[in-house]
């Protein structure tokens, strides 16, 4: 096919604009290289639904209603994910969504860029329990991406891992007035806190966080800030930030130095690239291979010309599993430091995505212990 | 899973793989039946032959397909004690239905339990009534205190 019209559908103004304008910037990039080898042309569509959850839903029919357009890439929350799969059903189009989530879901309308947490947050938690962390406070947005990634830290975390949960706490979603969490944690001294904060909320939290001594603090998670969303703050418990994403751009590989330099042409070499940047640009990517090789716009032939096979893309070798149209991804993790990100681990090959964690081991709980006690 | 219409066996099968959930499909019997973890069964035309135990007695999760909505094939799959009715046109919400049928399960399995452990003592009565008799007398207690 000649050209092929495909919608973008990134809040880039709003309470999460810093993560939709990344994620637009990665895909006006890719839509850009495709146009530029002269074969398939892509028309993008924007449209900015700027935060509010039911714009997403009004857009995505607005985009998919004149028939000539049957892909979107879209959607930082799960929320507008959620919002938007019904129309998605409607019109019998496809969703690209290039985020990290929480996982259980699988729809046939949509394909999974981002990772799932067998992808992000086992592999953290993983890691600090194996570095000796043991009491963890949880925090998160109130939100289905809160809610869910904090439930799988707390069985992860808790069972049987011989980890302790010391509290479990929610802001509402773009809430930035922290003070009660942090004199909370100031009180609980635990070592470890796993953040599932979105957005201003998480960054208000870990500059609130930098001015508390936590002497053997460690925070984990944050998967969804930019990568360099802090400002150049340093880490709020000195450089023991742990972060697992599919991409950094400070991968050291021969494809990543490459990417660099392509994304410092086209937005200058000053510009930061979050893993959202990165997801959203394979996305595009994906999409013009599938429509080149189906020849049309259909999303099913688009989405099994694409599925089942490794593709080589700027996160490394992977594969868009067709049962459960999520991606392998290889889970990468670095440290924060001083505003800079120090990879720890590239383990160089791609992990199966797992929505529903049915084949990684499951913590088992602790069993409870008998509360006898003898009276006389 | 007990179905007749190939094309749900295959569209059931592929959403539980993607849960990791291997399926054996057959119609009208299965031999994996007496293995399986949860049962799948076909509302419109299920029959209390093709399952192995006595109607509403489940020994595991058991999910009824609803077809056509035919208030007697209701009426079959509330006998059985399903434990989730989903529409087979909705089967791409599998997930929450084996939460709720694993849950349903182990609810209805434990108040069956428990009946059974409440009949156990009932019928024992007699024993209890003796005991209670012996210790009043040889303890010279009343029947409160012996019961105690």
């Amino acid at each position: 096919m000649a050209t092929a019209r495909i919608g973008l559908l990134f809040s880039t103004t709003g309470p999460y604009s810093a993560l939709g304008r990344s994620a637009l910037d990665g895909a006006l990039m890719a839509v850009a290289e495709v146009n530029a080898r002269n074969g398939l042309t892509l028309v993008p569509v924007c449209a900015d639904p700027r935060g509010v959850p039911a714009d997403y839903e009004r857009l995505a029919a607005e985009l998919l209603s004149r028939g000539d357009l049957r892909h979107i890439v879209g959607g930082i929350t799960s929320w507008s994910r959620k919002d938007m799969i019904p129309v998605m059903e409607r019109h019998g189009a496809l969703l690209w969504y290039p985020c990290p989530y929480e996982g259980f879901e699988c729809n046939d309308h949509v394909v999974y860029l981002g990772a799932c947490p067998n992808q992000h947050l086992v592999p953290l938690i993983d890691h600090v329990l194996r570095k000796g962390h043991r009491r963890a406070f949880l925090v998160g947005s109130n939100c289905v991406w809160g809610w869910e990634t904090l439930r799988v830290a707390r069985e992860w975390f808790a069972g049987g891992q011989g980890g302790e949960v010391t509290s479990e706490r929610y802001l509402p979603l773009g809430d930035t007035d922290c003070g009660h969490l942090i004199e909370e944690i100031a009180a609980q001294q635990p070592d470890l806190i796993v953040n599932s904060l979105i957005g201003p909320s998480s960054h208000a939290f870990m500059q609130a966080l930098s001015r508390l001594d936590l002497p053997g603090g460690a925070a984990a998670g944050d998967q969804r800030q930019p990568d360099r969303g802090r400002s150049g703050h340093p880490g709020p418990c000195g450089g023991r930030d742990a972060v697992d994403r599919a991409w950094f751009e400070t991968l050291d590989d021969l494809s990543t130095v490459a990417f660099r330099n392509r994304i410092a042409g086209h937005y200058g070499a000053s510009y930061r690239a979050s893993c959202n940047f990165a997801t959203a640009y394979t996305a595009v990517h994906l999409l013009a291979r599938g429509l080149e090789r189906a020849g049309h716009d259909d999303p099913r032939a688009v989405f099994e010309a694409v599925a089942g096979s490794p593709e080589d893309t700027v996160l490394g070798p992977v594969m868009i599993d067709p049962v459960t149209r999520h991606t392998s991804l290889i889970p990468r993790l670095a440290m924060a430091e001083s505003g800079r990100v120090r990879i720890v681990d590239d383990p160089k090959i791609a992990l199966a995505p797992d929505p529903y964690l049915a084949r990684v081991r499951a913590p088992v709980p602790p069993r409870a212990t008998p509360n006898l006690k003898i009276v006389s | 899973m007990l179905h007749p219409a190939e094309s749900v066996r295959a569209e059931l099968i592929a959403r539980l793989a993607a849960l990791g959930v291997e399926v054996a499909a057959d119609w009208p019997a299965s031999a994996a039946v007496s293995k399986a973890d949860f049962l799948f069964v076909d509302v419109d035309i299920g029959h209390d032959n093709q399952i192995p135990w006595e109607p509403g007695t489940a020994p595991i999760p058991l999910i009824g397909l609803v077809r056509s909505e035919s208030p007697g094939r209701l009426a079959w799959a509330l006998g059985q004690n399903c434990d989730a009715f989903p529409s087979q046109a909705a089967l791409g919400l599998v997930y929450s239905t084996l939460v709720i049928a694993a849950a349903k399960s182990a609810e209805r399995l434990c108040v069956r339990r428990r009946e059974a452990e409440t009949a156990r003592r009932a019928g024992m009565r007699d024993v209890l009534v003796r005991a209670v008799l012996a210790i009043m007398q040889a303890e010279g207690v009343d029947e409160l205190a012996a019961l105690r």
